[in-house]
């Protein structure tokens, strides 16, 4: 099993060079800012989409054009950019999720244009019959981009063929996740977000094959009491964690029994529906997702969902990591902390800005253990 | 049982001796300096001098704060938040909101009627808002340190200082003084910056009386009445607030110590 993890390691450690050598090979890749991108519609086109997850790399450049509140993977990301980093890239897909990532998109194009500069306009309220129809013309638009820039006609059965591609990985990981759960000593927290980030960096085929890999010599659940505490990490919303945030929590004593994080469940526990027509299900699949903090969705409730991790996980602890200046779930903070509260379960709310002081954070999260462990 | 804390903080070092959870037999304040290990090995020795004990009769040391690690002969270490919450305890059980003010950090912190930390919240990069602000603002405005809280009781008014950043602030502070205003009014301004910020992170972990304020800027008059005069409250202060956390990992330390001894007392009784 190591042998499979320290593959995924190497793409993650190297974010680019996978895409790279892609490219190198003649293909093309696109670049793609979190969340809200149907990466079926480019996998269906012939190129390989990965996830602009930035890098732990000082920011300097960027603050030329950007302020300094603007999150950390905003700024990284172009900073990646300005500095040739990104230069393979055929283009980038740009989703409405946050101001930031909106406007950081006309800034792009002006200072550091791809060939392919494509943005998905999201809809606000995810509850309306008429924001189905606008996704399902944004994602169409995003289709038909692709098929003018690669002359590749992208075919009902081509985008079925990549969407059964997709979902063979979601519930791949989904399995990952649920071994997990059952004994969350199995795995280190480092190495599962490693697999769910390298997936994001890798071809889907690729990823599934060491991933099928890896899941076949798994150790299975043993049957020993653990003396750690469990804890469910949240937050996160559209940038990796820090894997030595990850390695503090279980350095305390913690050990994580499951995830609502954008590289973790977020990703991959919702299928696209193949029953239904190729882009009308990738539509379905994005208005009925995990609940999202950037939109408006009544009928998904995000501390219902995050209770919910926090029962099928018995957890005894929730630590939010809220990457600084992401405005978006910092508003929905009280309603999850009171919610949190209200169900006796004690929660730990850690900000988070890169670099990172890990000295302070580890204070943090050892007083949190030593209310929990008593 | 005499057990020991060392709360090695950003800015002082503090050992406090306790016999059996009941009475403080001794305790040292030094300045943090580089060379932890041994000054907190000074610091211990200080502390036993004062107490007339050897290290002998200590059965177990407790190190917490920042440099809780770098303690050689302490036998286990936690975090200065579970201490504050246990050394202000211990000190009055009406106590459930501690704000706690030192060097580098500034907390707030809720225990329950057990004296169990349940919620806390502390500042988060900047150095504004605690001992480490005034230490700045005091070599800026040529006062000592401990004089602040007296002079700022004498100011007239109370001036407009921004307390996001150090460094921000301590330019605020050099034009101040550039404009002619009096060191007092400045000092009560930078007083309240303070505790503006601790308002904050008190109401994160929810008001609840009594409250007790630890930690050394507690010493200082003019942040303790302005915290008071934000917060309504009338703040419990001990007569040393700076070895609360120090008392705090004491009293860690004969639970600890009570829990070896427990198990292997057992095994002598299966034995006999």
């Amino acid at each position: 099993m190591k042998d499979v993890i320290g593959e995924f390691a190497i793409v993650v450690q190297n974010p680019l060079q996978r895409a790279r050598r892609w490219k190198e090979a003649g293909k093309g890749v696109i670049g793609c800012f979190p969340m809200y991108v149907p990466e079926e519609i480019i996998h269906a086109s012939g190129m390989l989409p990965i996830t602009l997850l930035g890098t732990e790399e000082p920011v300097s450049l960027a603050y030329k054009h950007l302020q300094t509140y603007i999150c950390h993977l905003v700024q990284s990301n172009f900073e990646l950019s300005l500095a040739g980093k990104l230069d393979f890239l055929d283009g980038i897909v740009f989703p409405g999720i946050c101001d930031s990532v909106t406007c950081i998109s006309d800034i792009w194009r002006r200072h550091h244009p791809y060939p392919f500069h494509h943005n998905i306009v999201v809809p606000e309220r995810m509850d309306s019959l008429s924001s189905k129809h606008y996704l399902m013309e944004e994602f169409t638009g995003l289709k038909t981009h692709l098929e003018e820039f690669s002359s590749n006609k992208i075919s009902v059965r081509s985008l079925r063929e990549s969407i059964a591609i997709y979902n063979g990985d979601r519930a791949l990981l989904s399995r990952l996740y649920q071994l997990r759960r059952a004994d969350p000593s199995l795995f280190r927290a480092r190495d599962v977000a490693t697999i769910v980030m390298a997936s994001m960096l890798m071809p889907k085929e690729e990823h599934i094959e060491l991933l099928s890999q890896l899941l076949k010599c798994a150790p299975q659940a043993g049957q020993q009491a653990n003396s750690k505490v469990k804890i469910v990490v949240s937050g996160y919303l559209c940038e990796g964690p820090e894997l030595e945030v990850l390695d503090l929590i279980e350095g305390v004593g913690g050990v994580i029994a499951d995830d609502d994080l954008y590289v973790g469940t977020r990703y991959f526990s919702t299928l696209v529906d193949e029953m239904l027509p190729p882009l009308e299900a990738l539509v379905e699949r994005y208005i009925k997702d995990v609940p999202c903090p950037t939109k408006y969705n009544p009928a998904r409730d995000w501390a219902d969902y995050l209770l919910s991790i926090v029962r099928r996980s018995e957890a005894k602890g929730v630590i939010i990591m809220m990457m600084k200046y992401c405005e978006p779930p910092g508003f929905d903070y009280p309603y999850l902390k009171a919610r949190l509260t209200a169900k006796g379960i004690p929660h730990l709310f850690l900000e988070i800005e890169p670099p990172l002081s890990l000295e302070r954070i580890k204070t943090r999260l050892q007083a949190f253990m030593e209310i929990l462990r008593r | 049982m005499v057990t020991a804390g060392i709360d090695v903080g950003a800015l002082s070092i503090k050992v406090v001796l306790l016999d059996n959870r009941e009475k403080i037999l001794g305790y040292s304040i030094l300045p943090t300096k580089p060379g932890v290990g041994e000054l907190a090995q000074f610091a211990f020795d200080q502390a036993l001098e004062s107490a007339h004990l050897s290290k002998s009769n200590v059965a177990y040391i407790v190190s917490t704060g920042y440099g809780r690690r770098l303690v050689p002969f302490s036998n286990s270490e936690v975090t200065e938040i579970t201490c504050h919450g246990k050394g202000a305890y211990w000190l009055c059980p009406e106590v459930r909101t501690i704000i706690d003010i030192g060097g580098q950090d500034s907390k707030a912190i809720r225990i329950n009627s057990k004296g169990l930390v349940v919620n806390f919240a502390m500042n988060d990069k900047c150095a504004a808002g605690t001992g480490r602000f005034l230490e700045v603002m005091a070599h800026a405005l040529g006062v000592e340190l401990e004089e602040m809280g007296k002079l700022s009781l004498q100011a007239k008014k109370t001036l407009d200082v921004s307390n996001t950043c150090t460094v921000f602030a301590e330019s605020e502070v050099i034009s101040l003084i550039a404009e002619g205003h009096s060191k007092e009014d400045i000092i009560a301004g930078l007083h309240l910056a303070i505790a503006k910020r601790i308002v904050g992170l008190v109401a994160r972990v929810g008001l609840a009386e009594r409250v007790a304020m630890t930690g050394g800027v507690a010493k200082n008059m003019g942040v303790v009445k302005a915290i008071e005069s934000l917060l309504g409250v009338t703040l419990l202060i001990s007569e040393e607030p700076q070895i609360v956390g120090a008392l705090g990992a004491a009293l860690v330390a004969a639970d600890r110590c009570e829990a070896l001894l427990r198990p292997s007392q057992q095994v002598e009784v299966r034995s006999l």
